[in-house]
């Protein structure tokens, strides 16, 4: 019986794509009135079009969730445009969705560019299926492509580039240690320098009242869940004021690449955390924060320190802070130093964007140029500050903004770039970009300096194919043993050892090896 | 009332195409009318099915999905070869039971005590109520427990400590984050599900209900004689469909609110392979994880179905 | 009810105490769940007027102790909202409409037990719930239709939800059988059944059905994402959680994107997503608390 249904079941897939073909078509073209995908069509296919006519450039990019809508009309789309003698149809996907265009791309819908996921699966099989073409061809010609490459010689596949790579975090850092400075004068604290300070103030901070509301009611430290994907924890800052030397691995005795928590440091770091832990100075709740969870806390005045973005972001932590006190301050440095002196907050950036110009691509050579314009100085320029005379005029030196044309096109508010600059290639931290319509720009990038300089820098700059394969897997043991440490299900001594075992045999193996030949051959 | 009557029973002679031929013409209205349906599970459903072999090819876009190699059992093997995935396996399996076992229930039960309410737009109010955070997304439920429940400023342990008891971890403790996982998923889904009881006890004939008060019956010989049985049917299409998806343990759901701490009882197939990378272009691995779950889910289903129908029940085919 | 409308008139004769009892206990527990049930929506709303202080100041949100409508306001100006709303309207009536078309007619024929191939028909449904082909093979059909970047491409795929078409499927299964046979005997046909004799007597069943379509049409996102690149089209859900629900990049990089509403915005744009739908249900909710086969047995 069951058999039969197989069989007819089967029968009736056969079936299915005889009847598919027309039933598609009849569907196709009842519906066609109301479909506006007349225009998609039209524009893969004038690719053959000769000099003269403006060569279609779809674009297809993650870009920014919150990027403004690009009319039809929009003006720097025309100056690009006119240019470069190109018809550019730029598609922003909702909500960074990578997804989308992994499934665009492995579903055989081919934009001209494309910008995706650096140091994903997805990627990778662009690459290795020969989905985007290389553009070491175009480096002699496209000085902009050149010098950008130059600057990321690590991201060649067999001595090949295959598209312009935009790390981020990779050349700045925005993360600092920040405390409450009300809570630190009113207890006559400063902010910490070295490990043994920073619990004296954490400490403090949860039981003596720092609020001064009479009750035992706040905690010294919070921060958000580790991260199972990118194996970073809350408490990477006591890792590296132990002496970890760097953001990714480290380096035995006989130069072999190991993994961080086979570094001497790890061991009493972790003891260091544990202490920490179990003397009840954490937000017994870290575990399940997210980032706004743990800023709100911040905010409520629960706890008095946390790892926090700057740049940017410091006038929004001080303006939510000061909504219940308005007398509350914040601060805001390098993170405590340990025994030897050593310290640091972040790790360097592994992730990012990749965007390639893809072999399905009719006019390459256009879709290459066009890259190389929007990493140029002048595309730059034109994303930021818009046309001169109609976006902003020079008094001067200094650029003076039309809000008002500005807003017709699809610029930021207050002063921020135009949609097309979001995200693919830079963000404004890298570049060290603020507008001077900000207010507190001075504090803000004089915060990324600081954050930058305790950044800790990755000993192998890329994701070796094995660890795009299987990272994300042993970045989730550690977390897992680092969490069972933390919470003492699992002694720290024991549990690094077991760590070991369980990270090496479940793919660690094999990424140490392929980190340890790039490591060597690159020194 | 069940049955169909057997004069429409048409006398069967082998398979005659002449006899079958003419047995759709006459009720070619029927057919007829299952055309659009049978259209649509073709194109969007049957058509792409042939994808479920990238689970077995090593996918490139270029050559499309049917001109990849073969590669064989090469996905399921390193799935199955991570240590992992038996515990997170069977963590599906646990927390999908208990949630069967609580959560199918309910919706039943509170669907016939709404029914025993009196009082017409009262009980219009209370269905509107319970019917709402069906509405409201996990990532802002799961905002709002996680205040509930916080161990310092929660009302729950609020409550607990005034009461001279210790604050509970419920979202934290690995003991009782499945219990609380499950409590939850039933305040937000039960109030949808009592809809379709409540329409199921709302087709029952009046009459019944007459007759038996004629009779003599109570309260509760009503209910267990005359709107139960009368659900009986949906109730089991319900639970049939239910079983048949045993392996969706509540992504959503779990995603929002779990943690590292959490991992050894919590984290589920879906959670796992999506912390895998899932999200970034392992399209082998993701089918391949599918037609595992697939595969499970239609052995459960078609048992359940089978069961059903052995106990004289219609099953859902 | 015609059944509660018996047991008041019956009541007058004789309530014994355990009745009286099981009414009070049961009144008192409905009411605390409905309570329990209301709460997060009540929480919602709350935070969604109140001022980013008020929020901040508590964490059990039963008033806005510091109004504001800086949320509605943002959002109430921004014009994409309103072809947003339009796409979801149309999304949500035109999809449920086809849905309901196909669904009913499928699910009438499928209840036909005797019906040769009914079963192979049913089981071939079925399975779909089980088994899909997965994302890239559906993109790609979806892309041979010429239904990217179209509305069809949120209406179309979605024609059937198998599991609604077995709800209605037993609910029909379930009707009496002698007002159709009679109807057939009068010269009627299957179609004219359908609709003149069987549809009038499943208007609880027909509204359920109706009310989880149009949810789920209501709710749909993640398709918009998959097949819609202009912004035109995108529906309600799509355009608040791509206002709203930052990512991990714009909380911890340096992206242009760091304008991050607070709470109390997020809450108005979940508001503005779920109280038009919500509005909708005492509309249908009349049809499954009237009963309706009794009379129309009876006439």
């Amino acid at each position: 019986m069951k058999k039969r249904q197989v069989v007819s079941l089967a029968l009736a897939g056969a079936m299915a794509l005889s009847v598919t073909a027309c039933g598609g078509g009849q569907g196709t073209d009842t519906k066609a009135p109301a479909a506006d995908s007349g225009k998609n069509e039209a524009a893969a296919d004038s690719g053959k079009s000769d000099s003269g006519k403006p060569v279609p450039i779809r674009w297809l990019t993650t870009g920014d969730a919150a990027a403004k809508v690009i009319k039809e009309d929009d003006r720097i789309v025309a100056a690009i445009n006119e240019k470069l003698g190109i018809d550019l149809k730029v598609e922003i996907v909702p909500e960074n969705n990578t997804e989308k265009v992994n499934v665009a791309m492995a579903s055989g819908d081919f934009p001209d560019v494309v910008t995706g996921a650096y140091g994903t699966s997805a990627t990778q099989q662009w690459i290795d299926d020969g989905m985007v073409i290389p553009l070491t061809p175009y480096m002699d010609k496209l000085p902009n492509i050149k010098a950008w490459l130059d600057d990321y010689q690590w991201t060649a596949v067999n001595g090949d580039y295959y598209g312009i790579p935009f790390i981020t975090q990779y050349q700045a850092a925005n993360t600092l240690l920040m405390m409450r400075k009300d809570w630190l004068d009113k207890l006559g604290l400063s902010y910490p320098k070295t490990l043994d300070e920073m619990k004296t103030v954490l400490t403090a901070f949860t039981n003596d009242d720092p609020d001064g509301n009479g009750k035992n009611d706040t905690y010294g430290f919070s921060s958000e869940k580790p991260s199972s994907t990118n194996g970073q924890t809350p408490f990477d800052w006591v890792f590296f004021a132990y002496g970890l030397p760097h953001g990714d691995y480290s380096l035995d005795a006989d130069d072999q690449v190991i993994p961080i928590f086979e570094d001497p440091s790890f061991i009493p770091a972790m003891h260091y955390i544990k202490d920490l832990w179990d003397s009840g100075v954490v937000d017994p709740e870290l575990m399940l924060n997210d980032i706004p969870k743990k800023e709100e806390k911040f905010y409520q005045g629960k706890i008095g320190a946390m790892p926090a973005t700057v740049y940017r972001h410091i006038n929004r932590h001080e303006n939510s802070l000061k909504e219940l006190f308005p007398d509350g301050e914040l601060c805001y440095d390098m993170p405590p130093a340990g025994p030897d002196g050593a310290l640091g907050m972040s790790r360097q950036g592994k992730n990012g964007f990749l965007t390639c110009v893809t072999t399905a691509c009719k006019n390459q050579d256009k879709a290459a140029e066009f890259v190389d314009f929007m990493i140029s100085e002048e595309g730059n320029h034109l994303l930021r500050y818009g046309i001169e005379g109609i976006h902003y005029t020079k008094e001067g030196d200094k650029i003076v903004y039309n809000m008002e044309e500005r807003a017709k096109d699809a610029f930021s508010d207050n002063g921020w770039a135009h949609a097309l600059a979001w995200g693919s290639f830079y963000w404004p931290l890298e570049s060290g970009f603020m507008p001077d319509t900000e207010v507190g720009k001075e504090r803000a990038l004089a915060s990324v300096e600081v954050a930058s300089k305790c950044q800790v820098p990755n000993l192998v700059k890329q994701k070796t194919p094995a660890e795009v394969q299987d990272g994300s897997a042993v970045n989730d043991i550690f977390i897992q043993y680092f969490s069972d440490m933390l919470q003492g299900k699992i002694g720290i001594e024991e549990g690094t050892a077991k760590l070991s075992e369980a990270w090496r045999s479940q793919g660690g193996e094999e990424i140490l090896k392929e980190a340890n030949d790039v490591y060597h051959a690159t020194k | 009332m069940k049955g169909l009557s057997a004069k429409k029973k048409e006398p069967k002679k082998g398979g005659q195409s002449r006899n079958l031929g003419v047995y759709i013409w006459k009720h070619k209205y029927l057919y007829l009318m299952l055309v659009p349906a049978v259209v649509y599970y073709i194109i969007f459903c049957y058509v792409p099915m042939y994808g479920v072999s990238i689970a077995f090819k090593d996918f490139n876009p270029m050559l499309g999905i049917m001109k990849s190699p073969w590669i064989g059992f090469e996905v399921f093997e390193k799935l199955f070869s991570m240590d992992k995935f038996y515990s997170v396996f069977w963590n599906t399996i646990r927390i999908s039971i208990i949630r069967l076992i609580f959560g199918f229930p309910f919706p039943i039960i509170i669907a016939l005590l709404l029914n025993e309410l009196h009082h017409d737009k009262f009980k219009r109010v209370l269905q509107t109520a319970v019917y709402i955070p069906n509405f409201i997304s996990w990532v802002v439920v799961g905002g709002i427990l996680t205040s509930i429940l916080s161990m310092d400023s929660g009302i729950v342990n609020g409550i607990i400590t005034s009461l001279g008891f210790k604050p509970i971890g419920f979202l934290t403790d690995e003991k009782f984050f499945v219990p609380t996982m499950v409590v939850s998923m039933i305040w937000k889904t039960f109030g949808w599900n009592t809809i379709i009881y409540l329409a199921a006890i709302t087709g029952i004939d009046s009459q019944l209900y007459e007759a038996a008060t004629v009779d003599g019956a109570n309260r509760w010989q009503k209910l267990l004689h005359i709107t139960l049985p009368c659900i009986r049917s949906i109730i089991i299409v319900v639970l049939i469909t239910r079983i048949g998806s045993l392996m969706q343990a509540g992504f959503e759901q779990i995603f929002v609110l779990y943690h590292p701490g959490v991992y050894g009882t919590a984290d589920i197939i879906d959670t796992y392979v999506y912390r895998m990378g899932l999200q970034e272009g392992k399209f082998e691995l993701a089918t391949a994880v599918g037609l595992f779950k697939s595969v499970i889910n239609f052995c459960l289903l078609v048992a359940a179905n089978k069961i059903a129908r052995m106990a004289g029940e219609e099953g859902i085919y | 009810m015609a059944k509660q409308k018996y047991e008041k008139q019956g009541s007058h004769i004789k309530v014994s105490l355990g009745s009286r009892i099981f009414d009070a206990f049961n009144i008192v527990f409905l009411t605390f769940l409905a309570l329990a049930c209301f709460y997060p929506f009540w929480d919602c709303l709350v935070v969604s007027f109140s001022s980013l202080k008020g929020y901040l100041s508590t964490n059990i949100h039963l008033w806005p102790s510091e109004w504001s409508f800086e949320g509605y306001t943002y959002m109430l100006t921004n014009i994409d909202l309103w072809t947003s709303y339009a796409n979801s309207i149309f999304i949500t009536v035109a999809g449920t409409a086809i849905n309901m078309l196909i669904t009913t007619m499928a699910a009438y024929v499928l209840s036909k037990k005797n019906l040769k191939g009914q079963r192979f028909f049913m089981f071939m449904a079925v399975f779909t719930m089980m088994f899909s082909g997965g994302i890239i093979p559906t993109y790609i059909v979806i892309k041979d239709l010429h239904l990217i970047n179209s509305v069809w491409s949120m209406i179309l795929p979605t024609a059937i939800n198998t599991y609604n078409l077995v709800i209605l499927r037993n609910f029909f299964m379930d009707l009496p059988q002698e007002l159709e046979e009679a109807a057939l005997l009068d010269g009627c046909t299957e179609v004219g059944v359908l609709f003149k004799i069987m549809l009038p007597i499943s208007k609880p069943a027909l509204t359920t059905v109706t009310l989880f379509y149009a949810v789920d049409h209501w709710n749909e996102f993640f398709s918009a994402i998959m097949y819609i690149n202009d912004k035109k089209a995108w529906p309600l859900q799509l355009f608040l959680r791509s206002m709203l629900f930052e990512n991990d990049a714009a909380y911890s990089g340096g992206g242009e994107s760091l304008f991050l509403l607070g709470q109390p915005m997020k809450m108005a744009a979940v508001m503005m997503a779920i109280i038009p739908i919500m509005c909708a249900y005492p509309f249908f909710q009349k049809y499954f608390t009237a009963g309706m086969t009794a009379g129309a047995v009876k006439g």
